[in-house]
Formats: structure tokens, C-alpha cells, sequence
């Protein structure tokens, strides 16, 4: 019995007490609402069976009761009838425009309109009283470390009200994440009269269908305008306008997660009609490599839906073959190292052919059923006529396999610089399912659920000579994603090339065939008629590199883009908060790090609410800000140039996908070397250089300009 | 740290909603105003 009360947890019996206050509320505030539930079921009775004997033609006994309006007493001052209706409007037209209801309008309104004109004001003097205190108290030096002593004592508040927080924070999740939720919902739905809507609603729908009494359509708005106006009062104005916020806040933030997703289909679109091989250019920061990026993030998943879908149409082909047990046998295949490439994948399922053909010319039909999976081919055939051609059982292994190692292939980036992915690929032990979900994703998962590419070893793309003498991962590349920055630094344009020799001993640019391999690719990456494999270059000029090489892709222009858009509606609000202090907050910034070294209540308090609101200013920018580029696509037959929309979403792109100083590894471990930096470079000591500060600049013009003189001089 | 474009349309926005609620206050008023009386 002890146990069983260690383990209970008090927070249900505060819970309980909660529930049974908002009940004793219902019963004894909201009876209004208990009369028109009354009302509601009573018309929704009598209209059911209006309904259903109109509907049978039989005699109506029972009249609909939904035609009626209620008996509740309440303050509610609207026309019952559509003639006062139609009268009321045109007087209001007609008064909208006279000088006495304006009048009487701002004399009503005087003392709404006074309050917030004087409330303006009066924070308006705050604001500068404030603002004069911060200088004033700011601009007092300060070079000690500590920390004041009213900040001391706000930290000490500040950690006592922490546990309070905690535990308010813990019960409303403890009671939103249980029953107590459905149950607070159920009952407050029930005092706010919302089920005497819905009620209402479908009572005069059974009654409308039967009857078409359009006439009655005015008192059902009265009806409806009379349960809203119960619902209205059923709370304060500030508990409504708190609510209205909470709402609205879910809202738009649903909402800015559909437009990043719609934006995201629309970029799946755009990549899905990419040729094999597409050529990023641009000048530097102009955002090539993130767009590259991006797009190998979205062709993965294309990919992936690209071989499923596949799956599924052969799977249809065949529905009575156990795919599944096929599954099951590649799983074991690779890991026995049987199975490791598509190549292998065929000569397998080719040599299965063989047996099976076997099997059936030795009239061993149990052996060829083993050999087919189990499959009952005499009772279901060996081949699908597609109204095309006839395909066999074993092609479709064939293919299925095929698509199915592309499908489950977890990492298929080959890259010359790292890219992080997170797809998460699960499986319960049956078929798995990919999750591309690249906006809800959580910054803690990051380093468990990332994987960061292949390495591109060069020497898979060179049919020719390799770097690598007997280089084991040459000719092994079928498909995949290949990624490669700088490609102008790798690949030379003619001039750069015109030294090298075609029939060299060592592995050159000429020699290598790497456009040829280029120009191949997609054969050995095609399965069921579809290409998995796609390579995406980077360089800042097409120019650079030769024409034979850069004409074998798609280009695409990047540089034309708006920047820092947002995908959430409604957060203006925030906006002009951001506009309004944002001159404050940076001179306050300044001045507070320019005359204290230490720290004040003062400074701890801006910097914690309203340095907290640009963070979360900028979180919310992270989660919906994009870009929106427009790529320059060249037709390569015509010499057009199209422009295309890609939204760059920030949440999926800069959660560290990559680095734009991916080569800083190489700088950084040479200036480990060195004892000198930026600091100990020699200055100018006045604005006419000397002759022997120009000698510093190690230049050939200088050197150049040296050696004339020195040479004018010795003559 | 603020968006100059966007915080543009935010005081444009609020004035268009501030004019907004005015009218309607005042359109609800009259017609509240021509009920009582009738």
C-alpha cells in the first residue's frame, strides 16, 4: 500500500480539484448554457423526427422544435425578425453619415481614446525617463569585474522563483500531455456553449433537407448570433483576448510550416527536372555552394521516392510473390558480402535463372519453387503482360532488388567536402520508410542522427588513367550523388591544359577520361528506366574550365535573390518590436561594454528581456526565414536563359550542412606553423610610402621598379 | 539585427488594422446605436 502511494503522484489530486472547480462552474455560472444544451437536444430530437417521417412520407406528428428561439434571458439587443433586420441596416446607412451619431460615437469613445492616447504618453515619458536614467547610470566608468549588488540580489530572487516555475511548467505538462486535457476541453466547450452550435446546426440541417424552409434561415442566424453572444460572455475580455492570442500564435506557426513545406515540394519539383549533370556558377557569396547544397539534400530524397516508387509498381506486378521473403534475402546477401553494388545484384539474380531453368528442364518442381522464394508459379504465372511487353518473374527480381538497394542505400552523397544529411530511414525489421522531414528536426538530435557524405575519391569518375595505381574504388562508381566545389580549381580550361600530353606516363587531365566517364553516368545508374545518379559542380567562372567538361551539364546561374524572407504570417507585430529598439539596443550594447566591465542590474535586465527577445527574434528566423533565389537556367541547344524561383529555408539549409570555409583546414594548420600574424605585419609610418616600405611588399612591380632605378643609378 | 523591409510593412500593417478596428467600432456602434432606438 506504501508503494502504491510513493508512486502516486500529488499532481492528479491537484488536477482532480481543478476539474471539479471548472464542474461546480458549470453547474452553478454557466446554467445558461445547460438550458440551451436542453433546448439543442430537444430540437435535434424533434428534427430527426421531422426528418424522418417527412422523408417517408408519413404524417408529421412531432413539429420541429428548431424553428424556435430559446428561452434563455440574457442582455441581447438584435432584430428578431428579418424586416426589423432590413430596416435597422438602412437606418445605420443612413446614420453612419450624420454629424450627431459621430458626435455621440466619440463622445462614447472620448474615454476609450482618452485612456489610450494618455497611456501612449505616458509610456512614451517612461521610455525617455528610462532611456535617461540608462545613459545617465551607464555612462558612469566602471572597470571592476563584480557584479553590483542589486544584481546579486535579483539573482538570489531569481533563483528561488526558478523551482516555482519548474514545478508550474512540469504540471502543465503533466496535465496537457494526459487525460485532463480532453476532459478541461470537453467541459469548457460544454460552459462556452459550443455544442449548442454544433447542435443547433445539425438540427436545422435535418430539418432544412426535409423541409427547404429558406424562410426560417434569418432565425437560425439570430439563433446562432444569440449561443455566440452566451459563449461571449461565458468569460472576461482579457481571458478571450488571451486565448485569441494563443490560438492565433498556433496558427500561423502551422501555417509557416505548410508554406516551408509547399516551398519544399516546389524545389522537389524543380530538382526532379534536372538533367544528370548541372554546373552551379556565381560570383563568391552569391550563395552557390548553399544552393548546391540544398538541391543534394532535396535529390536525395527524390531518389528515394523515385526507387519506391518503383518498388511499389513492381510489387503490383507480382502480388502474389513474397517480396518479402526476397527482402529478407538481400538483407542476408549483404551482409555476407554477396551482395555490395548493382553488378552483383544482377550476376546473382542471373545465376538464381539458371538453377530455376534447371530445376524445371529436371522436372523438379519443388526445388524451382525454393529457388523462386516460394512463389506458386504454376498457379500464378512467370510473367506480366504490361500492354507493352512481357516481363519475366526474374527481370522483376531483378529491377526490385536493384531499386531496393538504392532505396535503402542510408548514405549515397559522394563529396569532395562534407554535407551533413539526416534522413532517418526506419525500420521495424519489415520494409523500411524514409522520414526527409528537413523542418522539424531538433538542434540536440543533430550529432545522433547525422552522417556528413562519402569521400570523394576522384578516381571512380576517371575511365582512364587513376591517380591511384591499381586504385580498388576505380570503376566501382554506379550511382549516387556526386558533389564537387571548386571544380575550376580541379578541372583547367584549354589554355591550362595545352602543355599536357594525351600519351604521358602520368595521370593527367588529358588522360585521365574523366569527361568521357562523365558523359556515361547514367548508364550503369539506371533502374526501370529511371537515372540515380546526378552531378553537381561548383566554380566562380564557367570559362575556367574546358568547354568539353562544363557543356556536359545544365548551367545554372546563382547570384539574383531576395533575401531574409519569412514563411510565418503574422509577425509584424514582432517586426516592428525589432524595428523599434533595434537603434536603442545597439547604442545600449555599445555603451554598456564600452564603460562597464562589470555587471548591473541594470544592463542584466535589458540584456535579459530584450536581448531575449532578439533571440528569439532570430530563432524564429532560423525556423522560417529563406531566401528566395532566382537561378539563371541556360538552355544549352538555344543559348536561352530561363529564371527559375528555389526557396532557400534557412531551418534546412544552414543547420550545418556544411561550411562555406570547407578548405580552412589547409590555411589554419599552416599558420600553426608560423610565429608572426596580422598583428606583427610592418605599418606605413606616414600617407607617402618610403622606398623602403614599398621593398617590403615583396612585389614584382615594386621589384621591377627597384631594378630600373638601381640599374638608372649604377649607369 | 531588424529587417528594414519587413518592419516597414509591420508600421504600414498597423496602421491599416488600427483604421480598420476604428470603422467597424464605429459601424457597430451605429448599428447599436439605431437598434436601441428602434
Amino acid at each position: 500500500m506504501k508503494k502504491v502511494l510513493k508512486k502516486f503522484n500529488y499532481k492528479h489530486l491537484i488536477a482532480i480539484a481543478i476539474t471539479l472547480l471548472f464542474l461546480l462552474l458549470s453547474v452553478f455560472v454557466y446554467k445558461n448554457s445547460f438550458i440551451r444544451i436542453k433546448e439543442t437536444g430537444y430540437d435535434l430530437y424533434t428534427s430527426f423526427i421531422y426528418n424522418f417521417q417527412t422523408l417517408s412520407n408519413s404524417f408529421v406528428t412531432v413539429p420541429s422544435s428548431v424553428t424556435k428561439i430559446s428561452s434563455v434571458d440574457i442582455s441581447f439587443v438584435f432584430p428578431i425578425d428579418w424586416e426589423t433586420f432590413t430596416k435597422a441596416i438602412e437606418l445605420t446607412w443612413k446614420a453612419l453619415f450624420t454629424e450627431e451619431n459621430l458626435f455621440a460615437y466619440l463622445e462614447k469613445f472620448s474615454d476609450v481614446y482618452l485612456i489610450l492616447i494618455t497611456l501612449a504618453e505616458l509610456i512614451l515619458i517612461v521610455v525617455l525617463l528610462l532611456k535617461n536614467a540608462i545613459d545617465k547610470n551607464i555612462e558612469t566608468v566602471n572597470t571592476t569585474l563584480t557584479e553590483t549588488k542589486p544584481l546579486k540580489v535579483f539573482k538570489r530572487l531569481e533563483d528561488k522563483f526558478k523551482p516555482i516555475k519548474k514545478w508550474f511548467k512540469d504540471f502543465w505538462t503533466f496535465c496537457f500531455s494526459g487525460h485532463y486535457k480532453t476532459i478541461w476541453l470537453f467541459i469548457w466547450l460544454y460552459n462556452l456553449n459550443v455544442f449548442a452550435i454544433i447542435g443547433e446546426f445539425l438540427a436545422y440541417y435535418f430539418y432544412f433537407v426535409a423541409s427547404f424552409d429558406i424562410g426560417n434561415l434569418y432565425v437560425q442566424v439570430y439563433k446562432l448570433l444569440f449561443d455566440v453572444a452566451i459563449m461571449l460572455k461565458g468569460l472576461p475580455l482579457i481571458l478571450w483576448l488571451i486565448l485569441a492570442v494563443i490560438v492565433l500564435n498556433k496558427w500561423r506557426k502551422n501555417k509557416g510550416y505548410e508554406n516551408l513545406e509547399h516551398f519544399e515540394r516546389y524545389n522537389t519539383g524543380f530538382v526532379k527536372n534536372l538533367p544528370t549533370v548541372n554546373v552551379f556558377y556565381g560570383l563568391m557569396g552569391g550563395g552557390k555552394g548553399q544552393i548546391m547544397t540544398d538541391i543534394t539534400l532535396t535529390t536525395n530524397k527524390i531518389f528515394r521516392s523515385n526507387a519506391k516508387e518503383t518498388l511499389q509498381k513492381l510489387d503490383r506486378m507480382f502480388i502474389y510473390f513474397p517480396f518479402a521473403v526476397l527482402e529478407q534475402e538481400y538483407k542476408r546477401l549483404v551482409r555476407t558480402r554477396v551482395i555490395y553494388s548493382l553488378a552483383t545484384i544482377e550476376s546473382y539474380v542471373r545465376k538464381r535463372k539458371k538453377w530455376f531453368e534447371r530445376a524445371l528442364s529436371m522436372n523438379l518442381k519443388k526445388s524451382a519453387r525454393y529457388i523462386l522464394y516460394g512463389y506458386d508459379f504454376e498457379k500464378y504465372g512467370l510473367t506480366y503482360d504490361n500492354n507493352l511487353y512481357l516481363q519475366d518473374i526474374f527481370e522483376v527480381i531483378e529491377e526490385y532488388l536493384k531499386a531496393y538497394r538504392i532505396y535503402t542505400t542510408v548514405e549515397m552523397n559522394i563529396t569532395n567536402y562534407a554535407i551533413r544529411s539526416d534522413g532517418l530511414l526506419q525500420d521495424v525489421g519489415n520494409f523500411p520508410l524514409w522520414d526527409f522531414d528537413f523542418f522539424t528536426r531538433k538542434s540536440a538530435d543533430i550529432p545522433y542522427i547525422s552522417r556528413y557524405g562519402k569521400i570523394l575519391d576522384q578516381d571512380i569518375l576517371r575511365m582512364g588513367k587513376t591517380i591511384k595505381k591499381d586504385n580498388p574504388f576505380a570503376n566501382t562508381l554506379e550511382y549516387g550523388i556526386v558533389v564537387m566545389t571548386e571544380l575550376d580549381k580541379e578541372r583547367g580550361n584549354q589554355f591550362v591544359l595545352q602543355e599536357l600530353k594525351a600519351k604521358a606516363d602520368d595521370t593527367n587531365q588529358k588522360n585521365d577520361l574523366f569527361n568521357f566517364g562523365l558523359k556515361l553516368d547514367r548508364h550503369p545508374s539506371t533502374v526501370d528506366f529511371k537515372p540515380y545518379m546526378r552531378i553537381y559542380f561548383d566554380l566562380q567562372r564557367i570559362g575556367s574550365t574546358n568547354s568539353d567538361l562544363h557543356e556536359c551539364g545544365n548551367h545554372l546561374g546563382v547570384g539574383k535573390k531576395n533575401k531574409k524572407e519569412f514563411a510565418m504570417p503574422l509577425f509584424f507585430i514582432e517586426e516592428f518590436i525589432a524595428g523599434i529598439f533595434d537603434n536603442f539596443y545597439n547604442a545600449f550594447f555599445d555603451k554598456s561594454k564600452y564603460y562597464h566591465s562589470n555587471n548591473t542590474l541594470l544592463i542584466h535586465l535589458i540584456k535579459k528581456y530584450l536581448g531575449g527577445f532578439y533571440n528569439y527574434y532570430e530563432k524564429m528566423y532560423n525556423l522560417y526565414g529563406y531566401d528566395l533565389h532566382f537561378l539563371q537556367m541556360e538552355d544549352m541547344l538555344s543559348g536561352q536563359v530561363t529564371e527559375h524561383p528555389y526557396y532557400l529555408c534557412y531551418k534546412k539549409n544552414h543547420a550545418r550542412r556544411y561550411y562555406t570555409d570547407s578548405l580552412v583546414d589547409y590555411f589554419r594548420q599552416n599558420a600553426l606553423k608560423k610565429k608572426v600574424g596580422l598583428d606583427d605585419y610592418p605599418e606605413y609610418k606616414g600617407v607617402k610610402a618610403t622606398k623602403e616600405e614599398f621593398a617590403m611588399q615583396n612585389s614584382y612591380f615594386q621589384h621591377n621598379l627597384n631594378n630600373v632605378f638601381d640599374s638608372d643609378i649604377k649607369e | 539585427m531588424k529587417n528594414n523591409k519587413k518592419f516597414k510593412g509591420a508600421i504600414v500593417k498597423i496602421i491599416i488594422i488600427g483604421v480598420v478596428l476604428i470603422v467597424l467600432s464605429y459601424i457597430v456602434f451605429t448599428f447599436n446605436n439605431v437598434l436601441t432606438k428602434l
